[in-house]
């Protein structure tokens, strides 16, 4: 699974200056999602100092690190969701295939649309489950009956949700068990068909068995839609992740990310002292 | 120790039981015994039609039914939309600014006004400075500046009281702000806001105050307007149930009294019934919206 193949794409984007693990990422894939000395700032608290993040197009990257490191500040920038938050400022790059979306002039209403995004607790619409599913493309704009039903019933079962939800698509989505409702904010994500999904710790509210099967979708997406996934699970970067950062909040709750490389290769000889500190004490 | 902790555990439940039985009976006691000295009025089929007739017997309070049901349905029209606005835009737009909390601050107390006060601002207002007479505006109005600000804070708290994660799922899906305020919060806040409609309008039907000195020039009068227009007078059931306990004087109107109990069992079966209507309306709209549970 760590085994990176060289996409050849003649569509290549602007050569990527990032190096994963020493290896220049240009080695291991498409850059899909780069961040270049990113400051991410809380008014006058610096979260999130000079990260260098990437992601690979269509692979499973994971940000792992304890609480209040930064990686979900540092996952909600890449959509510009924390947008949303009072005194939330970002300074640096966000490159979303080599284009910079942090400025002001962006549309983050196209860019959102091009990113899903699943969030720690299921978060269904109190609607129908048909209706959330349908929700992202409604807001794009008419669709005909027949095909937003078909666009529903593939998305459901991208999530191999269909079979238990066909019979109660006009019923309310809050009805469903906590994984069911992850599949769907899943479905309801890639309805859309987004080139980016982000995960802030999806599994993190949801049993074994919801958690694997989460897993389980994630693996099958591989290949077709880049997935970054914020974890505190260290056992889940390595189930499901082809690249895990590192991240760590040092002086002053100011997080930085840390490391970068092929998962394996970061859990089996981690070159940041740091980083093996931290791995070592969970395994140990 | 454990034991003393068990005998309070115990005192504590079975005060508050008592308390809570107390306040239910208190409650079921007003409601009957309302009903029950009205009961002679309500099931006289010439009440509900006829109009106070001065100087004799035989009254009903037909025209102030109508005019009850008119100022509500005015007011509640006003209302809800003017205060939905103002709440959707302290939660959603406003932000914590010095401002915005100024006004916050004088839209609560507005709530708190007297609602006689009120009504004698509607007066100056809406009568005197346009040279009218009391109409049904006028008492619309009223009710508006008595509800309005009790609107915007349910609309507000019931937008705020939303787990942030719907807004954040929203706009993750590319919404725009009003697309998810209108297509998922406020369907999501539906139950609060219906609540809220239903305390307003119960507000609005009871008030007399207001509408003593706008609506109605606080006598009995026999006319039968049963009109359309928002300029005539509207002296409404609350109005006259003052009235009639107050002001009759012997040989206006036969049995004065017996009108008012009339008139107060009315009020609270009419209250009655817009409450289980409205809540059972609410059910069924959010029940479409938000799909079975089961």
């Amino acid at each position: 699974m760590t085994v990176m193949q060289r996409v050849d794409d003649p569509m290549e984007m602007p050569v990527p200056t990032t190096e994963v693990a020493g290896v220049p990422v240009s080695e291991l894939g498409r850059v899909k999602l780069e961040t270049r000395h990113l400051n991410l700032y809380y008014g006058d608290h610096l979260a999130v100092a000079d990260a260098g993040f990437v992601a690979l197009e269509n692979r499973i990257t994971a940000i792992i690190g304890p609480s209040g490191c930064g990686k979900s500040t540092l996952l909600r920038s890449l959509n510009r969701i924390n947008d949303l938050i009072p005194g939330f400022r970002i300074d640096g790059e966000v490159l979303l295939d080599g284009r910079d979306i942090t400025g002001d002039d962006i549309d983050v209403i196209a860019l959102r649309r091009r990113m899903g995004m699943l969030f720690q607790r299921p978060n269904p619409f109190p609607t129908s489950v048909y209706d959330n599913v349908a929700y992202g493309l409604r807001l794009a704009g008419r669709m005909s009956r027949a095909d937003l039903d078909a666009v529903v019933e593939r998305s459901l079962r991208r999530v191999v949700l269909w079979d238990e939800v066909k019979d109660r698509l006009k019923h309310s989505a809050l009805g469903l068990s906590g994984g069911q409702q992850q599949r769907l904010c899943l479905a309801r994500a890639l309805a859309v068909e987004p080139s980016v999904i982000l995960m802030d710790e999806p599994c993190s509210s949801l049993d074994p068995i919801a958690t694997l099967r989460i897993e389980e979708l994630m693996r099958e997406l591989r290949g077709t839609v880049t997935m970054v996934i914020v974890t505190h699970n260290m056992q889940q970067a390595t189930r499901v992740s082809d690249v895990t950062a590192f991240m760590l909040a040092g002086e002053r709750r100011t997080g930085e990310l840390v490391e970068t490389g092929p998962t394996a290769d970061l859990f089996s000889k981690p070159r940041d002292r740091r980083t093996e500190d931290y791995i070592s004490g969970r395994f140990g | 120790m454990n034991a003393r902790a068990k005998a309070a555990d115990r005192a504590a439940i079975l005060t508050i039981r008592a308390l809570g039985v107390l306040l239910v009976g208190l409650l079921v006691w007003i409601i009957v015994y309302v009903i029950y000295s009205g009961w002679g009025e309500l099931t006289r089929l010439h009440f509900y039609s006829a109009v106070p007739n001065i100087g004799g017997p035989g009254s009903g309070v037909g025209p102030q039914i109508y005019n009850t049901i008119y100022v509500l349905v005015l007011s509640l029209l006003l209302t809800i939309p003017l205060g939905l606005c103002a709440g959707i835009f302290f939660a959603e737009y406003a932000g914590e600014g010095r401002l915005v909390n100024l006004i916050r601050r004088a839209t609560e107390t507005l709530a708190t006004l007297p609602s006689i006060v009120v009504g004698l601002f509607g007066f100056a207002l809406f009568i005197e400075t346009t040279h009218s007479r009391p109409s049904r505006l006028a008492a619309a109005l009223s009710l508006v500046v008595i509800n309005l600000p009790y609107a915007i804070r349910v609309t507000e708290d019931a937008l705020r009281n939303l787990p942030p994660s719907l807004r954040e799922g929203s706009l993750a899906l590319g919404a725009t702000r009003w697309q998810t305020i209108s297509r998922v919060l406020l369907p999501a806040a539906l139950p609060g806001l219906i609540t809220g409609v239903i305390l307003i309008a119960g507000r609005a039907f009871g008030e007399a105050a207001a509408i003593l000195f706008t609506g109605s020039a606080g006598a009995i009068t026999g006319n039968a307007n049963y009109t359309l227009s928002p300029f005539d007078k509207g002296d409404t059931l609350a109005v006259n149930l003052y009235v009639f306990r107050t002001q009759a004087e012997p040989g206006t109107v036969t049995d004065a009294r017996q009108y008012a109990d009339g008139v107060a069992a009315l009020l609270v079966i009419l209250v009655l019934i817009f409450n289980v209507g409205a809540r059972g309306l609410g059910a069924a709209t959010v029940r479409r919206l938000q799909g079975k549970i089961r």
